[in-house]
C-alpha cells in the first residue's frame, strides 16, 4: 500500500501534522486533484487515514488525518526500509 | 507527482522531502495577536486609571474592564476566520496552543461569573480578575513560550505569574485595598512585558524568517 509514490508522500505529510486539507496535500505533493483523490480513497479504504468532508464558508473542505492503523503501518514500513538499506 | 512504485532509497528520500515541506516558517505578523491584546489591556487599564482622576469617579467606570473581552474576543475571532485560507494544515503545536488559549478564555468566563455571583451576594471581589490577568494569563503565556520556544514569552509570562503571586499573597494578608492602588500600573507593565515586547520580537523573527514552527 505505501510503496506507491503519491500514497507514501501523503502519509509522510500526515505523519508530521495533526491534520491537513486536500488543497494543502495537493500543493505539497505537486499532484493532480484527480490522482490525489484516488490515492486518498485507497488510503482511507485501507483504514490508514480518516477523511472528513465539511464546509469552510461556502466552499467544500476535505480534511485528512492519519489513523492509529496508518501510523503503525507507516512505522513498520520505515523500519523495513531501514533494515533493507542497512543490510 | 506521478503514481509509480519507488525503490527503498527513493522511498526514504521522498519521506524526508515531504517532512521538509511540512516545516512551516513563522507566519508574518505572528506576534500581532499578542501586540493587539497587550495594547488593548494597557489602553483599557490606562483609561480606567486616569478617567476617574480627570472626570471624577462614577460607579460605571469599574465596568470599563469589560471593554477588554468585548473588543478583544470579536477581533480575535474575526482574525482567525480570515486566516483560514484555501490550503491549510494543523500542526500539533497549533492544536495545543489553540486549546491552551481556549482554556484561558473559559477560565476568564468562569472568573466573571464568579465575580458576578459574589457581587449579587453583596461582596465586591472583582480583584479576582486581576489575579486572573496576572496568574492565569501569565502561566498560559509562559507555556506558550515553551511550546513555540520563544524565550521572551516565557520570561514575560513568568513576570506575570510572579506579579500575580505577589498580589495573591497581599490579598491573603489583608492588604487588598493598599495593593489595588498600584495594581493598575503593575498590570500595564506586565502586559507590556508579557505581550507587547514578545509580540514585537516574534514579528521581527518572522520578518527575518529565522523561526521554524513545529
Amino acid at each position: 500500500m505505501l510503496h506507491s509514490q503519491l500514497r507514501l508522500a501523503v502519509m509522510s505529510i500526515l505523519m508530521n501534522v495533526e491534520e491537513a486539507d486536500f488543497v494543502y496535500l495537493r500543493e505539497k505533493t505537486e499532484s493532480t486533484a484527480g490522482n490525489l483523490s484516488v490515492q486518498i480513497d485507497k488510503l482511507s479504504a485501507a483504514g490508514y487515514i480518516a477523511v472528513e468532508k465539511g464546509f469552510a464558508g461556502k466552499k467544500t473542505r476535505t480534511v485528512c488525518r492519519v489513523t492509529d492503523l496508518g501510523r503503525c503501518a507507516f512505522e513498520r514500513y520505515v523500519d523495513a526500509l531501514r533494515d533493507y538499506i542497512g543490510r | 507527482m506521478e503514481e509509480k512504485n519507488l525503490n527503498e532509497r527513493e522511498s526514504l528520500e521522498l519521506i524526508a522531502r515531504m517532512i521538509g515541506r511540512t516545516r512551516r516558517k513563522l507566519d508574518l505578523g505572528a506576534g500581532n495577536v499578542f501586540i493587539f491584546w497587550g495594547v488593548l489591556v494597557v489602553a483599557v487599564v490606562a483609561l480606567a486609571y486616569l478617567l476617574p482622576v480627570v472626570a471624577g469617579y462614577y460607579s460605571w467606570m469599574s465596568w470599563m474592564y469589560m471593554l477588554i473581552p468585548a473588543v478583544g474576543l470579536p477581533v480575535t475571532f474575526y482574525w482567525q476566520s480570515k486566516k483560514r485560507g484555501d490550503a491549510e494544515m494543523v500542526t500539533y503545536t497549533d492544536r495545543i496552543s489553540g486549546e491552551l488559549w481556549k482554556l484561558v478564555m473559559w477560565i476568564a468566563v468562569g472568573s466573571v461569573v464568579l465575580g458576578l455571583v459574589f457581587l449579587l451576594s453583596g461582596l465586591n471581589v472583582w480583584y479576582i480578575m486581576f489575579v486572573f490577568g496576572f496568574l492565569v494569563v501569565g502561566m498560559a503565556t509562559a507555556v506558550q513560550g515553551i511550546i513555540i520556544r520563544e524565550r521572551s514569552l516565557m520570561l514575560g509570562g513568568m513576570f506575570g505569574v510572579l506579579a500575580g503571586g505577589f498580589l495573591c499573597v497581599g490579598i491573603i494578608a489583608g492588604a487588598a485595598r493598599i495593593l489595588m492602588a498600584f495594581v493598575s500600573p503593575m498590570l500595564a507593565l506586565t502586559y507590556i512585558l508579557m505581550f507587547i515586547v514578545p509580540g514585537c520580537i516574534l514579528n521581527a523573527k518572522a520578518k527575518r524568517g529565522c523561526y521554524e514552527g513545529a
